[in-house]
């Protein structure tokens, strides 16, 4: 267990009322696991991974980790630095942090290369296609080397053939770095082809309806586990849960 | 090599790049000649509306008692430096501002009145406090370009994505990393946009200053000018000026293609 999350809850307020974001949210997370949270938009699904990496605070509720953690934190979109090259985009976390040591730039250098991004270490990020500039945004994220990715609706801004090819990506090479994943979705299907665990989140206040292990027979990367037969199943226990009205 | 419709297509814009800078050079070419054939054969008072060659000879006579050059100088020199200060204390504060975001709420309200304060109403009481120099106009100048440059930056500055910012956050940035890693480098096109804001209203500035002042400059000499019946005078300043104001515009947008490469 890595990391172990009991009651939290969060209230906003707001001017007009107070808001109950998320309320009696518990889970554990182990290590190397990749975890998904699927749930109406607007549910405070965010909330959860802004709390966890320490840009928000919860109201209650006890949050405990393995010793010395590291959170790494990839919002909507690549959030990747025009005015920069893609080698300097992805120093940004260990620049902030002072660790911009030679072996740092050689590990940094060594996931471009490995990841297929090498000739494109001195170019601008509007010289590259979507899925590109979406891993040049992990690399940045594992630059720092956390143990635990939090990935917040990372492909979101992408269009639909593009966001199929990109979570096979980021599937990969989350999986090849061994890293433990949370990561927050709208879609099922894509919750279902990534995740080993799926949390389903009802409407506001946020608390958990369910919690599916996700059985697929030949498990392998999010596209071909789209064809699993059990697929079908689990989308539609998840669709009821999410008992989503127009 | 390109196919025969791409080549014409090439051709094509090119032709039309030239008729373009063309048409605008015929248009000023030929106001000036009507100007003058129309001031010849006195279809105009040449007393109130001066002619092409009029201002020439101005231009001339200013230049052989060596007044032209000084006169530029000194308008030049204050709007320079007025520029260069106001920009920068504009930015300044506009940074203070985004850093503290109460002392921005609090400050909101004067700013605006400030903002819509008719700045060349303040003139005289600059005038009693600065002297009748250059101090004065370069005052004049400041007032008018620093609100609305604070105003703008600050807006471009909040305006920053948020997201980017959470992400800065979550590598536990500081807020001056913040600042000159991100909300800097983000904004450097806005900041250009204030700067092309910003001559504009400095020239206004220098100029008000050197009519209520009247001691030197451009401004001057439209106001002397004016004063003694000359228009050939009051011609000769406004062209001077409209030449150094978009001077200045074209020395931005020069910057602006180095900095936004």
């Amino acid at each position: 267990m890595i990391l172990s999350i009991k009651d939290l809850r969060k209230i906003y307020h707001t001017k007009q009322n107070e808001i109950l974001a998320v309320d009696n949210f518990s889970f554990d997370l182990k290590e190397g696991e990749f975890v998904a949270i699927v749930g109406p938009s607007g549910c405070g699904k965010s909330t959860i991974l802004s709390i966890l990496c320490g840009l928000d605070k919860a109201s209650s509720g006890s949050i405990k980790t393995r010793k010395n953690l590291k959170f790494g934190y990839m919002p909507q979109g690549d959030n990747l630095f025009e005015w920069q090259t893609i080698f300097k985009n992805c120093l940004l976390g260990l620049e902030i942090n002072k660790q911009v040591t030679e072996e740092n730039k050689a590990y940094v250098k060594k996931l471009l290369k490995t990841y297929g991004l090498e000739e494109f270490e001195n170019a601008y990020p509007s010289n590259l296609s979507g899925g590109m500039r979406q891993r040049v945004a992990l690399i940045r994220t594992l630059a720092t080397k956390p143990d635990l990715l939090l990935l917040d609706e990372p492909f979101s801004a992408l269009d639909y053939q593009s966001r199929l090819a990109v979570s096979d990506d980021v599937y990969r090479i989350i999986k090849k770095e061994k890293k433990s994943a949370i990561m927050i979705t709208h879609d099922i299907s894509e919750a279902l082809a990534m995740a080993e665990r799926v949390i389903v989140l009802s409407q506001r206040p946020s608390v958990v309806k369910n919690i599916y292990e996700i059985k697929l027979t030949n498990r392998s990367t999010p596209i071909n586990n789209r064809k699993a037969k059990e697929f079908a199943k689990y989308y539609d226990m998840i669709w009821k849960d999410i008992d989503f009205h127009v | 090599m390109y196919s025969i419709e791409h080549q014409k297509y090439l051709k094509n814009i090119k032709k039309r790049k030239f008729l373009i800078r063309f048409t605008q050079f015929a248009i000023v070419f030929l106001l000036i000649i009507i100007w003058q054939l129309a001031a010849d054969f006195g279809l105009i008072n040449t007393f109130i509306s001066s002619s092409p060659k009029a201002i020439l000879n101005t231009v001339i006579s200013l230049y052989n008692d060596g007044s032209l050059f000084h006169h530029i100088g000194i308008t030049l020199y204050e709007v320079l430096v007025s520029f260069v200060v106001g920009t920068i204390i504009g930015i300044l504060i506009a940074t203070i501002l985004w850093r503290f975001k109460f002392l921005a709420k609090v400050l909101d309200p004067y700013l605006t009145v400030l903002n819509s304060l008719p700045k060349v109403s303040l003139g005289p009481i600059i005038i009693i406090i600065a002297g009748a120099g250059t101090g004065s106009i370069i005052l004049m100048a400041l007032f008018i370009s620093v609100i609305i440059t604070i105003i703008n930056v600050h807006q471009a500055f909040t305006n920053t994505d948020s997201n980017k910012i959470r992400l800065m956050q979550s590598f536990k940035a500081t807020k001056s990393q913040i600042f000159f890693k991100l909300i800097l480098p983000s904004n450097l096109s806005n900041i250009i946009s204030a700067f092309k804001v910003n001559i504009g209203l400095v020239f206004i500035g220098v100029i008000m200053g050197e009519f209520l002042v009247s001691k030197a400059g451009v401004g001057y000499l439209i106001m002397y000018g004016s004063q003694i019946f000359n228009l050939n005078l009051v011609m000769t300043g406004i062209i001077l000026l409209a030449i150094m104001a978009s001077l200045m515009y074209y020395l931005i947008l020069f910057i602006e293609k180095r900095l936004l490469k």
